[in-house]
């Protein structure tokens, strides 16, 4: 992996705007990578450009009441031809069948809370296999 | 359907009641089915002379009065009242066929013995309204045919119209107890289904609630194990790192709000408190 590679540009959806300023610092001094956060999938559409040239997307499932989920930002990550790797950051992925088809089309799942090392790793390895 | 005992306890048949509409219903049936059978007792009566009307005809009016106290209290109806009257219509009826029994069997050469015991047993174990009320009501039928047969029916009557009693009225009476008991299993089986039924679908319901919650915990939790981890290794000043804390310790005080919303839930459930020892 590139981790100095400044170009190198992960998506990170999640409705938490703590977790999402937690996740930017982490990402940014762990991995040296650039964060784009986004709250919502609208703001990613906003950005889209940017956001499909990204090498890998951390979704979070369960964006709040009545808005388009990370399902749902998986699905218009894929119509729009993103080509790097998706994952699934959320609090509950066993039991969602949605989760499971999403699984199935190639994305992988993170069960929050991970310790920080643990989930440094697996994104180290995520963006070793986008690469 | 009611219920009476306690959670995860199998009921006895005693028990196990019928819901009020139900049993309303019963015991508007029996009321019925009197009237309409003393209507034919009296058609029948007619035909033999020395039989006495008057009892049939007393049994009928019972049962059209019976009828409309049923209709009048058909939008509050309850299996007490139900088994009330439908023990008033038992009484009617085997009076009737007490004091025409022996006429029958007197006058009629061809006289079936204690037939309209025999369908009484049967009519109690397919619409008594509770169990023990059907009991009673079999017994009713069944027991005092048995008695007169043996105790105020003269010998040659005895002899020459009812040989083979009282063994096919005992007969009777046994598969009166057994349909009943048949019939009060099936009403119970049928609240065992709708009661699991119900338990099934509150847990269903409970878990979706913790899956949420659960999903609602793990973010700030996350916030939390990120924030500490950065503060550990910080240069820079630690303040955002805390308010983060603060913050997300403030969200899972909400979401215990929350799970104590459901903790009634949980005791119902489980039949015990699962709450944490409070002042």
């Amino acid at each position: 992996m590139d981790v100095d590679d400044k170009r190198v540009r992960i998506v990170f959806l999640d409705d938490s705007e703590d977790l999402r300023e937690a996740m930017r610092v982490l990402l940014e001094t762990a991995l040296g990578v650039e964060c784009m956060c986004f709250g919502s999938l609208m703001e990613l559409e906003e950005r889209s450009n940017e956001a499909l040239d990204a090498r890998m997307a951390i979704l979070d499932i369960n964006l709040g009441p009545g808005v388009p989920s990370g399902l749902d930002a998986f699905r218009w990550l894929n119509d729009q031809g993103f080509r790097g790797k998706v994952l699934f950051f959320t609090g509950h992925a066993r039991t969602n069948p949605d989760v499971r088809l999403a699984l199935e089309r190639g994305a992988q799942v993170l069960e929050k809370p991970l310790q920080p090392d643990r989930l440094i790793a697996l994104l180290t390895r995520a963006l070793d296999e986008a690469s | 359907m009611r219920r009476d005992s306690a959670p995860g306890r199998a009921l006895s048949l005693f028990d196990v009641h019928l819901s009020d509409r139900d049993a309303w219903f019963a015991a508007t049936l029996a009321a019925v089915l009197n009237g309409i059978g003393m209507l034919l007792e009296m058609a029948i009566i007619l035909t033999i002379p020395g039989v006495p009307i008057a009892p049939a005809a007393v049994s009928a009016s019972a049962a059209a009065l019976l009828l409309m106290a049923l209709f009048i209290g058909r939008k509050t109806p309850s299996v007490r009242w139900a088994s009330v009257i439908y023990s008033m219509t038992t009484v009617s009826v085997v009076t009737v066929l007490l004091l025409t029994n022996l006429k029958f069997a007197e006058m009629e050469s061809n006289w079936s013995p204690f037939q309209t015991h025999k369908l009484g047993c049967l009519a109690a174990a397919l619409l008594a309204p509770g169990f023990s009320v059907g009991l009673l009501s079999i017994a009713a039928y069944g027991l005092s045919a048995v008695i007169q047969l043996l105790f105020f029916f003269p010998d040659d009557v005895k002899m020459a119209a009812t040989p083979s009693e009282p063994w096919p009225m005992i007969a009777f009476i046994l598969a009166g107890v057994l349909a009943l008991v048949y019939r009060f299993r099936h009403v119970q089986l049928e609240q065992e289904i709708a009661r699991t039924q119900a338990q099934n679908f509150a847990i269903k319901r409970l878990a979706s609630a913790f899956l949420n919650i659960r999903d609602l915990m793990n973010t700030p939790l996350q916030v939390i194990e990120l924030s500490v981890d950065l503060l550990r290794q910080a240069r820079e000043p630690a303040a955002p790192a805390l308010d983060r804390i603060d913050r997300s310790v403030q969200n899972l005080r909400e979401i215990n709000s929350v799970l104590v919303q459901h903790e009634k839930e949980i005791e119902w459930q489980t039949g015990q408190s699962v709450s944490p020892d409070r002042p």
